[in-house]
């Protein structure tokens, strides 16, 4: 186990660094620049822009002082907000990501896998229809409407919450609710999936004869297996969501991270990209590896190698 | 007794759930403490006046810092600021100002002569590279120094022959010169807190941050959480406090429309930045109190690339220019958004009004395309119409104008929205047919915008070259008096209609919301806000 | 068969045989589910209306009526008419054509790579799997507007380029569900059974363990179809895919979105005819999913 933790952990040190490489020169690639800006400036302007942010010297060159700054942890200053460091932007905004996702994660994993389970094991009855219906309303109507929808219900007329904006507990119910039913739908379809797929096998029958409750077959041994597709699943949707999501920051005007994930992009704030990609990518890396041993856990033939 | 405990109890029960259901909103407990919440738009990029380029960090910088002279509400008038006087001469070309005594900095240190000539250094400083230096290019030396081609700051010309007198000499005769003053790039700058940030000619030091930040201005900062909200209070130590209405004035960097117009109706906001093009018609249609419009010194229009056939034959450039029918325009797809636009700059800009240089001709557009060679717009290259933008505005607009051109001129225009950096690129490359473009004027003079026709300019996206049009624009900068500057004026508008390197479109209206409870607020072509001179009163 | 009916059947007959009994088979079922038919004949009538609907009609779909503006709907124009004053229902006709294409086309590229990739990393693991799967979390962290700017500034505005784009994004997650259900069924008995009869690799793959697979996949893809439908109306805002007068359900969605109160039907139609399809899709896939299941039919 610690063999293959050790093992994954460089694999994915390696990974990061191509990642990083190749969204350097990504970027770079891209026409416009960070200065590139409505008002043309004359040449000699800016001239000096580049010199000051170093973007005159040879590209090699750029590439090797970031990688020695990232070295040290520092990921640069931002081309965007000149008056802070992507270390300071990050910092600000992760932890305000981080937790609209938590909480919407725990709004989708509640509603979509109980959800999910009653209609794998109500099949074909009403209440199968019931939740699979919010899975399938869930998965067609997108969150830049339903998002909209709900600040005109609850926020201009019934006048409960603020539109957006994050200040108050209050303003986290409407961007936590919809988020996390936008994840919630995809979920109880694959676990309703997953599960069905694993209720008529062979050691379900065993544990049903054996007299185990419904109840006891469903959360110790079928959810066990059934789960398999959710959590593969999982893993890229929990970095998407801790890193945030850009329509619902942009709708709730949530200060979190996910909108610089975009926007820096088009502001072709290279520095910012890059860090958004790392902290994206080492998300990434880490919870694939959650799921892998997850996996492994669920199935005992699993090994991990 | 217990009965009177036990109706007390009832009663604020019955407060405390009347209470829960109707919440006082932000809007509603500004008007008890003076508090103005703004829509800004989005976050700013920073709070250093000299390099800021964006409006809407330019409605914070107004209200922290205060420059020589200040723009009131109308966005016309100019009022005393740092400067209680001054003087320009009779050939145009030298202006004194004379500092009032009281001016402070919000740590109490005097204004000085000298800060403000250490900020006119800061702004041309080469190091710095501001990108808006160019406003500052009528000062003698102004332009050899920033480009770095004179080391002298000496030979640049503002003086200060003592500490609360400066004398500032211009190379011609600019009289939109106050106008330009009254901008944030010309602030004043708190020397010793610009040293120990190190920030005299270094970008994004840390001196703009809350706790440091030093101004001069109606209100000082007090905390900036990024994305999330930007305050200011009422400084004190300004020298007209005494009639500075508002105590707080709480920024909110809200990025999307749609989502502002929510937050003005939850009564989060007092003022928006904006309105949603779609919501704009709603609002007039049902008059609402809170909808106020004022056109703003931006027209949009069509370049040609006037390099690359087919749009280097002026005729077919000024048969797309005839084909446009603006006034169907305004009245169908722009629904109070715009007014048709018959010149390059908008009438009365500067004080200039002149008759339309323009007109829609479609029968006059077809000549022109058949002398062109391509009668009924046969053996006309399939062309790209080239968008900056995906927003609606934008693309309604130019689907319009599609379908105008293809119905009367016989050609085939698709269409090509490009992501807007993308598009930036494709514009100072020269690497497009024709594509939609805008200007916000710098300042209220049409010389701002007519560089964009000379030879050469940065900004000119047409690539277009035309000796007669230099000659005009340089008259135009040199003009020794008021009717010789108009006359050239015209010459350039009328050579812009005829060889039509840009085909202006309509002139923009700007839309904001303002709750009933604003007072003092003045729509302005400038987008100028006075913050001192607005004040709250719960509506009755 | 009593005692291989632990095993899927697959793995002992002749193989030709079976599997055209065990699509036969499926078959039938499908046709007994009621919901599964409904969907499968709703995506026909559909796509039906969506090709050969607009030739039925008045309006072009970029035909302006701008003294008509935006209208509700009427007797001239069933759907009402948006901003422009352009007929709605031909627009969402052809705007269908451009959704259900990507969302078949984008569908069918990622369903291919995904499911193959992640059978070939589950199935043999190891050093491969770790350098394939790496390659995936690569893939996953570049930053896709910047890729996607990228694409057309190499190669133009190209409509494969958007197939490309999708594909590219869309097959990853499925690659991952595939692997990790192929690990799970490549050490039960009957593939140790398949082995042992000295069946080759891409035999045992393709023919013993994917159809065991078939489940998750399919669950999965009625998911994505509507990923790849919503994404293209973001790439079209990047100026990849289609671009106006020409429209998609998606760009129409996000269109309608922000006029909702002011021209809900703008919003409405569009809206329907998309959760329309979608349900019906997914329907025919969880009606699918049951007729593949062969244990299930057992009970």
């Amino acid at each position: 186990m610690l063999r293959f933790i050790t093992s994954r952990f460089l694999q994915s040190l390696l990974a990061l660094f191509l990642v990083i490489t190749a969204t350097f020169f990504m970027v770079r690639f891209v026409p416009g620049g960070p200065f590139t800006a409505e008002k043309a400036v004359t040449p000699e302007i800016l001239k000096n822009l580049e010199a000051h942010y170093g973007l005159n010297k040879p590209l090699w060159r750029q590439y090797l002082d970031y990688l020695g700054s990232l070295a040290r942890g520092d990921l640069g200053p931002s081309f965007k907000y000149p008056n802070r460091t992507v270390n300071e932007i990050l910092g600000d905004k992760l932890p305000v990501s981080a937790e609209l996702g938590a909480e919407s994660l725990a709004v989708a994993l509640v509603l979509g896998i109980g959800l999910g389970t009653l209609a794998a094991i109500r099949r074909n009855t009403w209440i199968d229809y019931v939740a699979s219906g919010f899975g399938m309303t869930g998965i067609s109507i997108p969150t830049f409407v339903v998002g909209p929808l709900l600040v005109l219900a609850l926020a201009i007329k019934a006048g409960w919450f603020n539109a957006s904006g994050w200040y108050t507990p209050a303003d986290r119910v409407l961007p936590c609710l919809v988020l996390g039913l936008a994840y919630a739908a995809p979920i109880s379809r694959l676990t309703r999936g997953g599960l069905l797929e694993i209720l008529h096998q062979d050691f379900i029958r065993t544990a049903r004869a054996k007299g185990a409750s419904e109840f006891r077959v469903v959360t110790r041994h079928a959810l066990r297996g059934g789960l398999l597709p959710v959590v593969s699943f999982l893993g890229p949707a929990t970095a998407g969501i801790l890193t945030g999501s850009f329509v619902i920051e942009t709708i709730f005007q949530v200060p979190g991270v996910g909108r610089e994930f975009v926007n820096s992009a088009f502001n072709r704030d290279y520095t910012l990209v890059l860090g958004t990609v790392i902290l994206y990518a080492a998300l990434i890396m880490a919870l694939n590896l959650a799921v892998d041993v997850a996996q492994a856990w669920m199935n005992p033939k699993v090994r991990l190698e | 007794m217990r009965a009177q405990a036990a109706l007390t109890l009832l009663a604020l029960g019955t407060l405390a759930i009347t209470g829960c259901t109707r919440r006082e909103t932000a809007v509603e407990a500004g008007y008890r403490t003076a508090t103005l919440h703004v829509g800004n738009s989005a976050e700013p990029p920073d709070l250093d006046p000299h390099t800021n380029n964006a409006a809407n960090t330019g409605w914070i910088c107004d209200a922290l810092f205060e420059r020589l002279v200040r723009l009131a509400n109308d966005g016309i008038t100019i009022q005393p600021g740092v400067a209680e006087r001054w003087e320009i001469s009779p050939d145009g070309l030298t202006y004194t100002f004379h500092l009032r005594a009281g001016a402070q900095w919000s740590n109490g240190d005097a204004v000085t002569a000298d800060d403000f000539l250490a900020a006119f250094r800061r702004f041309l400083e080469p190091k710095l590279a501001c990108e808006a230096v160019n406003i500052a290019y009528p000062i003698v030396g102004a332009r050899d120094y920033a480009e770095g081609r004179s080391k002298h700051f000496s030979a640049v010309g503002v003086r200060a022959p003592d500490n609360r007198t400066i004398v500032i000499r211009l190379l011609f005769r600019a009289p939109y010169f106050l106008t330009i003053l009254t901008e944030s790039h010309f602030s004043p700058v708190h020397q010793p807190t610009l040293d120990r940030f190190n920030g005299r000619d270094q970008r994004g030091g840390k001196w703009t941050q809350p706790g440091n930040l030093v101004s001069n201005g109606p209100f000082v900062l007090q905390s900036w959480q990024p994305n999330t909200v930007l305050v200011v209070r009422k400084n004190p130590r300004y020298w007209n406090a005494s009639h500075v209405g508002l105590q707080e004035i709480r920024f909110y960097p809200i990025d999307d429309v749609g989502a502002e117009e929510h937050a003005f109706r939850t009564g989060q906001l007092h003022v928006t930045y904006t309105l949603p093009f779609n919501k704009l018609a709603a609002y007039a249609q049902r008059h609402a109190p809170e909808l106020v419009t004022a056109p703003v010194l931006r027209t949009e229009f069509v370049t040609f690339s006037t390099q690359r056939p087919p749009f280097n034959d002026a005729r077919v450039r000024r048969a797309f220019s005839l084909a446009i029918d603006r006034e169907r325009l305004a009245a169908t797809v722009l629904k109070g958004r715009g007014d048709p636009a018959y010149s390059y700059v908008r009438p009365g800009v500067g004080g200039y009004t002149f008759p339309p240089f323009s007109r829609y001709d479609p029968a006059e557009a077809k000549n022109l395309l058949r002398e062109a060679g391509f009668p009924d717009g046969s053996g006309f290259p399939s062309i790209e119409y080239t968008l900056g933008s995906r927003s609606e505005d934008v693309l309604i607009l130019g689907q319009a104008l599609q379908q105008m051109w293809q119905q009367t001129l016989g050609v085939k225009v698709t269409l090509a929205p490009t992501e807007f950096k993308v598009w930036l690129d494709l514009l100072r490359a020269k690497s497009f047919a024709i594509t939609a473009d805008t200007w916000n004027m710098g300042f209220n003079d049409p010389a701002d915008m007519l560089a964009m026709g000379v030879t050469g300019d940065p900004n000119n996206d047409a690539g277009w070259s035309d000796p007669r049009y230099d000659v005009a624009f340089a008259a135009v900068q040199h003009a020794p008096d008021e009717p010789a500057r108009r006359a050239a004026i015209a010459t350039c508008e009328q050579l812009i209609a005829d060889e039509a390197p840009y085909a202006p479109v309509f002139f923009t209206i700007r839309a904001h919301l303002v709750a009933p409870g604003v007072v003092g607020w003045q729509e302005n072509a400038l987008q100028n806000i006075d913050w001192t001179a607005l004040s709250l009163a719960a509506p009755k | 068969m009593a005692s291989a009916s632990s095993l899927p059947s697959a793995v002992l007959a002749e193989p030709i045989e079976q599997g055209n009994s065990l699509w036969r088979d499926a078959w039938l079922r499908l046709q007994k589910n009621k919901l599964a038919v409904f969907g499968l004949w709703a995506l026909i009538v559909i796509t039906v209306l969506c090709v050969a609907g607009p030739w039925l009609m008045r309006y072009g779909y970029e035909e302006q009526n701008l003294d008509l503006g935006a209208s509700a709907p009427s007797g001239a124009h069933w759907l009402g008419t948006d901003t422009l004053g352009r007929d709605l229902l031909v627009r969402l006709l052809y705007g269908g054509r451009v959704s259900l294409a990507v969302g078949l086309c984008a569908t069918f590229v990622a369903l291919t790579i995904g499911v193959t990739y992640g059978a070939v990393a589950g199935f043999f693991g190891g050093k491969l799997d770790a350098v394939m799967m790496r390659a995936v979390d690569i893939m996953y962290s570049l930053p896709f507007a910047i890729f996607v700017i990228l694409l057309m500034v190499f190669f133009g505005r190209n409509i494969i380029l958007l197939f490309v784009a999708i594909g590219a994004v869309e097959w990853l997650t499925m690659a991952r569900i595939v692997r990790s259900q192929v690990m799970a069924i490549k050490k039960m008995e009957f593939i140790e059974a398949a082995r042992s009869l000295g069946f080759g690799r891409r035999r045992i793959i393709f023919r013993h363990i994917l159809p065991n697979v078939l489940g998750p996949i399919i669950v999965y893809t009625t998911l994505t179809i509507p990923g790849v439908m919503l994404l293209e109306a973001f790439l079209s805002f990047l100026g990849l895919g289609v671009q106006p007068p020409m429209s998609s359900w998606g760009v129409l969605i996000k269109d309608g979105a922000e006029k909702m109160e002011e021209f809900p039907w703008l919003l409405v139609f569009p809206g329907a005819m998309f959760s329309l399809t979608l349900f019906s899709l997914n329907f025919l896939g969880d009606g699918l999913r049951d007729a593949l299941d062969v244990r299930s039919s057992k009970d």
